[in-house]
């Protein structure tokens, strides 16, 4: 009875679906490669811009990079797939040799930002869910370069260093969530995790203002009764 | 070398598959019950797993179920030190989140929704949480959240989980369902469960 209901601590996926995807997973790099030149393809006859189909390896392999620089496992995507740099390389290649060189230095798209900034909460907070602190350091980074708005990419810093919890982030985080707040467009949430920063570090005041004026910007926070709780004490 | 490791990752996972049969479930006994040090008042038709149903479970955990572990969980985990996770891992590279003493309501719910999203595969669950509350556990102030998971090739889940800190150690006892049907069907039973929870002093014999 109890069989179907096994699963794997990282992959939360019962025994035989772990099967079928190891298998799945199991390609050669000839087929990889294959895949990858009929994607590239189809790209470009899209009107896509081909050199994208390179780019996205530079920041996978920039995101590795900051991974293994904290020592973070590798996803299983990339541990099963040819190496990155790899495909870089021979896509790079491919593309420069039939499209030739990219026209322009990329900006980002107002449309893309709009997208982004509307979306960005909701996809740092699954980002940070990971754990890996690595990688989402590296991602701010491109964020703040590619133009997200920047109270919510230094609100973002805050929670990292907040969560990560290195000697000295709790002054790093709460100089990020200060940082925020000075950008003029911050979550409401700055307000709040800046006030349990204060909370733990003793600065009871500063923590009760802070918590008063997460309220206000937003009076229907499903964590009301929690900030209530603190408020009233 | 990946193949050699995938076939030893999918051995140790029939190995422990096998293990499973020497263990049984159990009916849980209406009224109040202890799992370690922690103590609920359970109503009836609640039903103990074997302790190896899932992988990553800390040795003093329970997992109980009413229409099966596919469909509905009340898990109880207790006695968390400091500087140690929800779930067990031997993969270093796992990122599970840790429990710290001096952690707070806000970093107590961000620190189980790091865990789920491990527990149900990184890159296969999106988590949210809402409604963080005050709650008190016998005489031990503590919190409950609620939390939906959209799962990939799953169905919905919904939960409600509680926690508390006695002696620096950390007390996690969460329900999860499937949504819609089976978390509404039991959510006031589980919920009074977790609502029941205290901390005893020490874990009657036999448990």
């Amino acid at each position: 009875m109890a069989r179907g209901v096994f699963v794997d601590v990282l992959t939360g996926m019962p025994l035989g679906q772990i099967s079928a995807m190891l298998s799945a997973l199991a390609f050669s790099r000839e087929q990889e490669t294959e895949a990858d030149i009929l994607g590239l393809k189809l790209l470009a006859n899209a009107g896509y811009d081909p050199h994208a189909s390179y780019t996205v390896w530079e920041n996978i392999i920039a995101e590795q990079q900051a991974a293994v620089a904290k020592q973070e496992e590798p996803g299983m995507f990339a541990k099963t797939h040819p190496a990155s740099e790899d495909r870089m390389r021979y896509l790079k290649s491919l593309v420069e040799a039939r499209y030739g060189p990219p026209d322009r230095q990329k900006v980002a798209d107002e449309k893309l930002l709009a997208v982004l900034n509307d979306n960005y909460m909701m996809l740092m907070e699954d980002q940070l869910d990971t754990n890996r602190f690595g990688r989402t350091k590296d991602l701010l980074e491109r964020h703040a370069a590619l133009g997200v708005e920047p109270s919510l990419v230094r609100f973002f810093y805050g929670e990292m260093f907040r969560q990560r919890g290195y000697d000295g982030d709790n002054e790093l985080a709460k100089a990020a969530y200060r940082h925020s707040i000075e950008g003029g467009k911050p979550p409401p949430s700055a307000y709040k995790n800046l006030g349990y920063l204060l909370l733990k570090t003793g600065e009871r005041e500063a923590a009760l203002e802070n918590f008063a004026t997460y309220l206000e910007l937003d009076p229907t926070a499903s964590d009301r009764a929690m900030i209530e709780f603190y408020l009233g004490e | 070398m990946i193949k050699i490791r995938n076939l030893g990752f999918v051995a140790a996972l029939i190995t422990l598959a096998g293990c499973v049969t020497i263990s049984s479930w159990s009916l849980v006994t209406a009224g109040l019950n202890s799992i370690d040090t922690l103590r609920v008042d359970a109503d009836s038709g609640w039903n103990r797993a074997p302790n190896m149903a899932y992988l990553g479970a800390r040795e003093n955990s329970q997992t109980w179920t009413k229409d099966g572990l596919l469909l509905d969980q009340l898990v109880f985990i207790p006695a968390v030190p400091d500087g140690e996770s929800l779930l067990v891992s031997r993969n270093e590279g796992a990122a599970l989140p840790v429990f710290r003493k001096d952690m707070l309501p806000n970093e107590l719910e961000e620190m189980a929704e790091g865990t789920f999203v491990k527990l149900w595969g990184e890159g296969n669950a999106v988590l949210s949480t809402s409604n963080l509350r005050p709650h008190r556990f016998g005489e031990h102030p503590g919190i409950m959240f609620d939390f939906d998971a959209r799962v990939t090739d799953s169905p919905d889940y919904k939960g409600i989980a509680g926690a508390f800190i006695v002696n620096e150690t950390l007390y996690f006892i969460y329900y999860r369902a499937a949504h819609p049907y089976y978390f509404d069907k039991h959510r006031g039973a589980a919920e009074a469960v977790i609502m029941s929870a205290s901390h005893q002093v020490q874990a009657p014999s036999g448990e």
